[in-house]
């Protein structure tokens, strides 16, 4: 997979891309001291990696003024809406789709 | 408060190019949101699953003033206007630079109006970055009021 991954900045270093799609993720709770994006709501929820969208510069410095570079894998996570809304009506199959970046992922094998 | 800011980064805009503010800007609509914000991992634009009541999905229409201030963001993500100032190649402005600096405004950001908090976060921007300084803003806004 990372071997297709396109790159978009001239750099180095390049960051691997950790999770593979289908891989089962945790958005990490309130681990940065800058420029934190993930919504509110995902955090600590799992879901699945549904696609490596590429790399991109990182937020969290680009925040500051800097480059942003090494860029970081990005990817879109899928996560069941009952996972996020305990008390969701809707239809158990629907899906919210959040875009993350690697940093702010671990691994879940729980 | 803002109008004057308002017409001082509309002065600078100026020197750095050739843009000039044309009408006064009309006065703003500040909205704020009940409730709490317990939780200070969570930024004030952080608002997903909050209850917010009923949203308003009429057309919002921008004033002028209000689409001067995101034109003058655009321009200064343009290196060349830094080159105008002597900051040669470098962008004065960047998407999630100026969204950090609106999220920072804390409160403000949701008490303040959407283009009151661009031009709010844009003069933080420059001070952070050594453009401007607070006093000289300052002054240029005590001199329209």
């Amino acid at each position: 997979m990372s071997a297709t991954v396109p790159i978009r900045n001239q750099v180095s270093e390049t960051v691997p891309v950790r999770y593979q799609v289908g891989e089962r993720v945790r958005v990490r709770h309130a681990v940065s001291g800058g420029h934190l994006r993930t919504p509110h709501y995902c955090r600590g929820h799992t879901g699945v990696i549904e696609r490596v969208c590429g790399r991109f510069p990182n937020p969290e410095e680009l925040a500051f003024g800097h480059s942003g570079l090494p860029s970081l894998p990005l990817y879109r996570v899928r996560f069941r809406s009952r996972e996020l809304w305990p008390d969701y009506q809707e239809s158990e199959n629907d899906m919210i789709e959040i875009e993350i970046f690697q940093h702010w992922l671990e691994a879940d094998h729980g | 408060m803002t109008h004057h800011l308002y017409f001082s980064l509309i002065e600078f805009m100026a020197q750095t190019g050739k843009d000039q503010q044309s009408k006064a800007p009309s006065a703003p609509n500040p909205s704020l949101l009940p409730g709490q914000w317990p939780d200070p991992y969570r930024g004030p634009h952080d608002m997903g699953g909050l209850a917010a009541g009923p949203v308003d999905t009429g057309d919002h229409a921008l004033e002028e003033w209000e689409k001067r201030c995101w034109a003058i963001n655009g321009l200064l993500r343009d290196p060349a206007r830094g080159a105008a100032i002597g900051r040669a190649n470098e962008a004065l402005s960047g998407l999630d630079e100026s969204r950090r600096h609106a999220e920072e405004l804390g409160d403000r950001y949701r008490a303040l109006a959407y283009g009151e908090r661009a031009m709010h976060a844009l003069a933080r921007m420059l001070i952070n970055r050594g453009v401007l300084t607070a006093d000289e803003i300052t002054a240029r806004m005590e001199a329209h009021r």
